[in-house]
């Protein structure tokens, strides 16, 4: 997804032998990189991420705690990541998160930190379920369900039209785009048949005209 | 048992076609989970995916509320790894080879080329979002919603307002409307 971020520019770090990271000299902003944290307080740091992150807006929170606030990883490494995170199937805090993780603290860190950002939301939504499966039957919760539903389907609906917005130009796509979207909600076509009929093409197309250009 | 192995290898699956992250792929979950497997209705697809914005972490473990309603808590731990193991474990193996490729033409590629797809896929979402939404309400009630709904989506498109607050403050006005 092409969405924009703001890149914070800071300076190039060091890398050592290994490719564990070493603190830097004092960037533009005039703080240093902190040393890498230990497994445990890479875990501790997630997991609070993971448990007082709520509206689902993570990727600046991670940044603020990443970046700013532990100093663990450069502005440029954060921006590497989130381009990534975005770019790779599935979803993007989760990829941003085992990303950060693998770089400071390798496979044992990141599995950790994988461990970390999903269970407060597993357990938080065990709580939801529960509510829901006995509640379901109340008339007033009913009413309040679909009242919260429509603020729900409001929220979603203008994530939708910003992320419409910063990755549609030009008719091509725009078409593409009304294609998939008839062919999945009205037509009921599978996801995977639809990222193959309109998504495949259009990547060989856009690479079709970077061989061109460059040649 | 049969059902939190079929939930892990559903959204273990769901997850490899998300490309856009997790919301582009809503509306292949919803036919999944509703039609498919017949695991839960529509409406209380609605109804997960809608209390899922109020649990912290990321928006897409709604998936294990989906899990908890079908099997426990085995379940709601079977649908939410299921649905991000396999693409951590993609993330983490193509970490290594991310700066070489990252200034390719393939990337690129792909990048701008899945865009569109991905975008009309996420609408996609929302309308079944929305179809779910206007099965549970009629008459006049459901044209409130719908003004409650838009204003919504011009609240959070125009201001920085955390979401968790515009589903709480929204959903008081949504539940005032259905019980008025």
């Amino acid at each position: 997804m092409v969405v924009p971020i703001r890149l914070m520019s800071r300076g190039p770090r060091k890398v050592n032998e290994s490719g564990a990271m070493e603190p830097t000299a004092p960037r533009d902003s005039g703080s240093a990189l902190q040393a890498p944290p230990s497994q445990a307080e890479l875990f501790w740091a997630v997991l609070v991420i993971g448990t007082t992150c709520f509206g689902g807006a993570m990727t600046g929170f991670i940044e603020k705690v990443f970046v700013h606030d532990k100093a663990w990883v450069s502005g440029e490494e954060f921006f590497v990541s989130v381009e990534m995170a975005r770019v790779m199937p599935g979803p993007n805090a989760v990829n941003l998160i085992v990303l950060l993780a693998k770089r400071l603290g390798g496979a044992s860190g990141a599995a950790l930190a994988f461990v970390a950002i999903i269970s407060p939301a597993i357990a938080a939504n065990c709580l939801m379920g529960e509510l829901i499966s006995r509640l379901t039957y109340s008339p007033a919760f009913s009413n309040i369900i679909v009242g919260f539903g429509a603020a729900a389907v409001g929220l979603a609906a203008g994530g939708s039209v910003s992320i419409v917005r910063s990755s549609l130009g030009g008719f091509v796509p725009i078409l593409i785009a009304g294609a998939a979207f008839v062919a999945v909600a009205i037509l009921h076509l599978n996801v995977l048949a639809a990222l193959l009929i309109f998504g495949l093409p259009t990547v060989l197309g856009y690479l079709y005209m970077a061989r061109r250009r460059a040649a | 048992m049969s059902d939190i192995v079929g939930l892990f290898l559903t959204f273990a699956g769901l997850s490899l076609l998300a490309v856009g992250g997790g919301d582009s792929i809503l509306a292949q979950v919803e036919r999944d989970v509703v039609d498919r497997h017949h695991w839960i209705t529509q409406a209380a697809f609605v109804h997960l995916y809608t209390l899922g914005k109020l649990a912290p972490g990321p928006s897409t473990m709604y998936v294990a509320g989906i899990g908890f309603f079908v099997d426990g808590i085995g379940g709601a731990i079977a649908a939410g790894v299921g649905f991000v193991l396999p693409t951590s474990i993609l993330v983490f193996v193509a970490e290594s080879f991310w700066q070489q490729w990252r200034g390719t033409q393939w990337k690129s590629a792909i990048q701008l080329g899945l865009a569109p797809v991905t975008s009309g896929l996420i609408v996609a979402g929302v309308f079944a979002l929305v179809s779910a939404q206007v099965s549970q309400v009629q008459g006049w009630k459901l044209v409130e919603l719908a003004v409650l709904s838009i204003y919504i989506a011009v609240v959070a498109l125009r201001t920085r307002i955390n979401p968790a607050f515009l589903i709480l403050g929204g959903g008081a006005v949504g539940s005032l409307v259905m019980f008025v």
